[in-house]
């Protein structure tokens, strides 16, 4: 895949990653000439319809989440069978690969990476998203330490495909809810036990529940309780244990109501910590409105890196209080000084966007052009100054030309206006129908495959009608309607008319017994009927005559119809297994036979095998196997495709010759 | 004794992942019968299942020609797993990029009135005795497991997100665990051999009255897959019955 450019845009420059469902590209985009992630669907999801769907919806819900602890997605496309998504590019490691390298984080890191990955699902959750996956592997840390999560809502598009059948023994199930192992109702407290487990990761290096199988795992999470992470590092503080441990609670209604709450008390446990350290009362800070609360803690962002740094330094060096006091005024200088230089940056930029750039763009959301004619929906693209691609044209069987009938992304979707935008509308424009002649060559024809040809090749319906015909052979095409070569939109019905042979008559079958085998050939001949298949019987006092015969006299059956003959013979063997079985009335079965070297001959070191069947009376010798093998492989297995209550002979040959013949016959 | 076979792909899936074989001695009857369901993805979902099949009927053919006598069943059916095992694990190492496939894996061997079951996965065997039937091979699977434990009931296990999701497949790591079941031949007995396709759209009940109504073997496996298409037909049906 690496060297290849998709859509004309993308250029997949080296393969950074690799998971269950996707494998994930560095790319070059040559428009925005700038670095992205894009991430490819693996090959045996490209065939799942309903998966595919419901893959592209995900995705583009996450699309419209913009958040800076979220990893952005900019595109959703595909190029023939490559689905992709198009996503920031991270120069960066898991959250997984930062805490197996560094072991255990501090605690008040480990509350800063939680408050900002609670952040994000906050966002998330107001548009009513659930991320259902949240684990240190689908949570980023950029170079500068920033953690953006990721695949938001893929879980649940993943889960539901019938396609990835074996659990991986390591993965989800560690941070999975007891609600998801049960297989119960998900929604956003499921989240939040996730990234109760995910703190505790963080805090401890290790995860609650660990077994060496998946339902072990599974099963802890139900009924187990966790321990205090303060069990294995016993630094961290009482107020800690209890958030992670609300955070994991069994039932929902015990945990977090909302990440809102968990960032609350995270952000309560920091600031108390901080105030005790300056000696002042931590009620202070603890009593704040939570409305306020998400933008404070965006705000705060670039605050909380260097804070970050200064937490490190404070837990290796915890009585140094006064260093922690400058340090403090530090941040609150920084604040101050990044603060001023934002707001300087931001009015000069509006200034500049005043005098000479168009107004600042906000994204408008798609409206539905499906069933629109497509000049309208391109006038209000135009209008919108939303960026569209050449709209594609197909047919379509009962929507008119020039109609819109489907698009991408959905209406109700917001994306940015003006033409350079990443997120294109996509109209996919009706042709009319198809249209496509009837063969005029198929008279006479096989009418199965003309049936399929007409089907598969021409998209047409046909409906095969069975008529009496004296021109035309049995089960052969006699004609059409509409008449071949007849001009017809595909997807209409052309009835196939099929030849049941001539019109034959009823007639009484004859008494054949104590007739001569002449007589009774004769005798059929004469009343247009056929001679069938002739068991000898050694039966006294009937050579050669006729004994009995199926069907009996009296029966009435249509002319030309085959009548079997019993006929008394002395060489005749036992009984005759020719009960007449068809092969169509019988499931196919396969047996595997051995075949052995012959020991009185001399072979070579390697010897070809080949081996034919021939199945019923009929004689065609079918080809079945042409292999050459050391003699150390012999006996050698092979398998023959048989059915039952038929007889198949198998013809084996070495280097050549012919050396045996063995029948199979299985019992009905 | 008689027996018979169906492999359907279903109404949804394009291509047929399941496979199986009825391994005949020199006499025609009957020795050891196979199903496996494999999975992989659209260009190897039917590799592993396939080459587990060829592999363990050859292990098995060789065997029953040469009659080692000191192997015991278990012995015989174990060795052509683990041999099954390191040639698809290690075909999938070197043609497939390491990406995993496998396959579930239902085995019966049939030996001097002895039956004995070898089981990977969510494939199913079931005993058809005195009118009762009884499932005697545990589901390798999430929610099987989860069932056994009891936090799981049947209906929940039914609609369970991950109820797809084996925990052990043939093939797939470099060693694999397999169950055993063994029971003696008695006459009447029913075996019915199958996969997941199956058991997920029709219940034990239904299989029973399904196998008790009709004689003739074939139209009891034809009306089996044909009830499992019309409730979904999702997924690829395979079944041997045997009647003993």
């Amino acid at each position: 895949m690496t060297g290849r450019v998709l859509n004309n845009r993308y250029e997949l420059v080296e393969k950074i990653g690799s998971g269950g469902m996707a494998d994930v590209y560095k790319a070059k985009c040559r428009v925005l000439k700038r670095w992205v992630a894009v991430k490819i669907l693996k090959d045996e999801f490209v065939n799942d319809e309903e998966f595919l769907e419901r893959f592209e919806r995900e995705a583009y819900a996450a699309a419209s989440l913009s958040h800076p602890n979220i990893v952005s997605i900019y595109d959703v496309g595909h190029e023939g069978n490559i689905h992709y998504i198009v996503m920031e590019y991270i120069d960066g490691i898991t959250l997984k690969d930062y805490i197996r390298q560094n072991g255990a984080l501090p605690w008040q890191e480990a509350a800063d990476i939680t408050i900002s990955v609670l952040s994000a699902l906050h966002k998330a959750h107001r548009h009513g998203i659930i991320h259902r996956d949240i684990k240190p592997q689908n949570i980023l840390m950029t170079s500068d330490e920033v953690p953006k999560v990721t695949d938001f809502g893929i879980a649940r598009a993943a889960s539901t495909s019938t396609i990835t059948r074996k659990i991986d023994t390591v993965g989800s199930v560690h941070y999975s809810s007891p609600e998801q192992a049960r297989g119960g109702y998900t929604d956003e407290k499921s989240d939040i036990y996730s990234i109760g487990v995910t703190l505790f990761e963080m805090l401890t290096g290790k995860v609650p529940f660990d077994a060496d199988n998946p339902v072990t795992v599974a099963l802890k999470h139900i009924e187990e309780e966790p321990v205090k992470p303060s069990t294995y590092v016993p630094d961290i503080p009482e107020a800690m244990d209890k958030i992670v441990l609300r955070a994991m609670k069994k039932s929902k209604t015990e945990r977090y109501d909302s990440a809102l709450q968990m960032i609350a008390e995270l952000d309560h446990l920091k600031k108390g910590e901080i105030n005790e350290m300056n000696g002042n009362e931590p009620d202070q800070f603890a009593t704040k409105a939570i409305g306020s609360l998400e933008e404070e803690v965006l705000a705060g962002k670039n605050v909380r890196r260097k804070n970050k740094k200064k937490n490190k330094e404070k837990a290796e060096n915890k009585s140094s209080k006064k260093g922690f006091l400058i340090a403090f005024v530090y941040i609150i200088l920084i604040g101050v000084i990044v603060g001023g230089i934002w707001l300087a940056y931001d009015k000069i930029v509006r200034d500049l966007a005043g005098a000479i750039l168009a107004p600042k763009k906000q994204p408008v959301e798609v409206i539905s052009y499906i069933g629109m004619p497509i000049e309208d929906a391109i006038r209000d693209l135009e209008e919108k100054n939303l960026p569209y691609v050449e709209p594609v044209y197909e047919y379509h069987d009962t929507v008119p030309e020039g109609i819109v009938i489907d698009q991408k992304p959905p209406a109700g979707i917001s994306i940015m206006p003006g033409k350079d935008a990443i997120t294109k509308v996509e109209l996919v424009v009706s042709k009319g129908a198809e249209q496509v002649k009837i063969p005029t060559d198929i008279k006479f024809a096989d009418y199965v495959e003309v049936e399929i040809h007409l089907r598969d090749d021409l998209k047409l319906k046909p409906k095969v009608v069975a008529e009496y015909s004296d021109e035309v052979a049995e089960g052969r095409v006699i004609r059409t309607e509409p008449e071949m070569g007849s001009v017809v939109a595909a997807g209409s019905e052309v009835i196939v008319y099929r030849s049941l042979g001539p019109d034959l008559k009823d007639v009484i079958v004859p008494d054949l017994t104590g007739s001569t085998m002449d007589e009774a050939k004769h005798k059929l001949l004469s009343m247009n009927l056929s001679i069938g298949k002739i068991f000898p019987e050694d039966r006294e006092g009937y050579k050669g005559y006729i004994i009995d015969q199926e069907p009996k006299a009296g029966t009435s059956v249509k002319e030309l119809t085959a009548i079997n003959l019993y006929f008394g013979d002395e060489q005749a063997p036992a009984s005759g297994d020719g009960s007449g079985i068809g092969p169509e009335s019988a499931v196919g079965t396969r047996v595997t036979r051995y075949i052995y070297l012959p020991s009185n001959k001399n072979f070579g070191d390697t010897v070809e095998l080949v081996a034919y069947y021939t199945t019923g009376d009929t004689g065609e010798e079918i080809f079945l196997i042409r292999i050459t093998l050391s003699k150390s492989e012999f006996p050698f297995a092979i398998t023959v495709p048989v059915t039952p209550g038929v007889k198949t002979t198998l013809f084996v040959y070495m280097d050549g010759e012919f050396q045996y013949e063995q029948e199979i016959f299985i019992q009905r | 004794m008689k027996y018979a076979a169906i492999s359907d792909k279903g109404i949804i899936r394009e291509q047929n992942e399941d496979f199986w074989n009825i391994i005949l001695d020199m006499n025609g009857n009957p020795q050891a019968f196979i199903v496996a369901d494999g999975m992989g993805g659209h260009k190897a979902g039917d590799v592993a299942s396939k080459m587990a099949v060829e592999s363990i009927s050859k292990s098995i053919s060789c065997y029953l020609e040469k009659k080692n006598t000191d192997s015991t069943d278990e012995q015989i059916l174990r060795e052509a797993i683990n041999k099954a095992n390191e040639v698809i694990f290690q075909y999938a190492m070197e043609n497939l990029d390491g990406s995993n496939i496998g396959t579930t894996l239902t085995a019966g061997l049939l030996c001097n009135g002895k039956l004995t079951i070898a089981h990977i996965g969510d494939s199913s065997f079931y005993l058809i005795r005195n009118e009762t039937i009884v499932k005697m091979t545990r589901d390798h699977s999430f929610v099987g497991e989860l069932v056994d434990k009891g936090i799981l009931d049947q209906e929940e296990a039914r609609v369970h997100p991950l109820r797809n999701q084996i925990t052990r497949a043939l093939g797939y790591e470099k060693e694999v665990q397999v169950d055993f079941y063994s029971l003696d031949v008695m006459p009447d007995d029913i075996y019915l051999f199958c996969t997941d396709g199956l058991t997920v759209k029709l219940s034990s009940e239904e299989l029973l009255s399904m196998l008790k109504e009709e004689k003739d073997l074939n139209i009891i496996l034809k009306n089996m897959v044909e009830l499992a298409n019309e409730r979904g037909g999702d997924d690829n049906i395979t079944a041997i019955v045997v009647k003993i």
